[in-house]
């Protein structure tokens, strides 16, 4: 599971519309534990397309996302049965 | 008399601390960690787009040599009557169309000769290259294309699209790719001309070849027309689409957009020494 994911978030980057890479990523958050990885992408991400003008003067917006993504999953998952 | 009260104590069992505490550690390394991959790329925008770059070009480039093998297979297995069809399309769109690019080549030459004799001729030279990545693969309205600084690609240079529709500029340059913002980025400002009557605005990306731009009520602007940046080149930026007038505002709402859908930008032309207006 971990490593189809990993490969899927790679494929998603560099081929697929952004909107593929976002439901991957936030859903191998929430199936993998610890899948601190996905910090790597939204940087890989961001450092790939973002120009220094960013989104509305922002470039770091899926190095955010999945820090994010990555806490709530982490908090949720400490709190329900999985 | 006597009274006896009976103390009942309760035990109970103490919660371990070194669970909490090495969570607490976990996350503050976490936190840590995570504000110096933002802080590096604060400091250095470049670092990380120079490390993810080279590999992704690989992948990029790979994948566009692919398509075009697919798209030839694919063309030689088209039936003959239909490529004949299309191919009697073609030469009346295309006789139908020489008289007026014809002309459009004429006066682009005295345009160019024009500008030489007042002493304000093009310097540069455009290189044309094949776009890797485009919207909505990238999310921040970026393309990436193949020539890079070795091709003498420079950040700031202008980029076109079909020879002369503007669409964006150079932003980073690595050895064999580039990265170009679109002028159509979320959140950035462009000073545009509108019309004929080049009166001179601001108009503000909206993504995807998209911009919006107010004007007074008393400037006339319709659609259809067309938009341009000040820039010595000729050259379109835009037509307008859409121009919204409320009787509260004295202001008027103008939509206009690139003349080109950028999710099908295969190849631009990037002007080189082009930063000089």
């Amino acid at each position: 599971m971990r490593i189809s994911l990993n490969l899927a978030l790679i494929i998603s980057i560099l081929f697929f519309p952004w909107w593929v890479f976002a439901p991957i990523m936030v859903a191998g958050c929430f199936l993998v534990p610890r899948f601190y990885e996905v910090f790597i992408y939204g940087v890989a991400f961001d450092a790939l397309y973002a120009s220094p003008l960013g989104l509305h003067g922002f470039p770091f917006v899926w190095s955010l996302a999945s820090a994010l993504s990555l806490a709530l999953a982490s908090f949720l998952r400490s709190r329900l049965s999985w | 008399m006597r009274t006896c009260s009976y103390k009942t104590k309760m035990t109970y069992l103490r919660r371990s601390n070194v669970q909490a505490k090495k969570n607490r550690a976990t996350a503050t390394l976490i936190v840590a960690g995570l504000f110096g991959v933002f802080l590096v790329q604060y400091l250095f925008p470049t670092f990380y787009a120079g490390l993810f770059a080279p590999i992704a070009s690989i992948a990029w480039k790979s994948e566009s040599s692919v398509l075009g093998t697919i798209g030839r297979m694919g063309s030689i297995v088209r039936s003959k009557y239909s490529l004949l069809t299309e191919n009697d399309s073609l030469r009346r769109e295309i006789a139908s169309r020489d008289a007026g690019a014809l002309l459009l080549d004429g006066l682009k030459r005295e345009n160019e000769e024009l500008k030489g004799l007042l002493g304000r001729a093009r310097t540069g030279r455009d290189v044309v290259g094949l776009v890797l990545s485009r919207p909505p693969v990238s999310f921040y309205d970026t393309l990436i294309i193949d020539v890079g600084s070795s091709d003498g690609i420079e950040v700031g240079d202008k980029v076109y699209a079909q020879g002369a529709i503007l669409v964006g500029d150079v932003s980073e340059t690595f050895g064999s790719t580039a990265r170009v913002s679109l002028f159509s980025t979320p959140g950035r400002t462009v000073s545009v001309l509108f019309g004929s009557s080049t009166v001179q605005a601001e108009a503000v990306g909206k993504g995807a070849g998209n911009f919006e731009a107010h004007l007074p009520v008393g400037v006339e602007v319709s659609e259809g027309d067309a938009i341009t940046f000040p820039h010595l080149r000729a050259h379109v930026f835009g037509i307008v689409e859409s121009v919204s007038v409320d009787a509260s505002d004295s202001l008027q709402t103008i939509l206009f957009k690139a003349p080109i859908n950028m999710h099908q930008l295969r190849f631009v032309e990037v002007e080189t020494e082009s930063k000089v207006r």
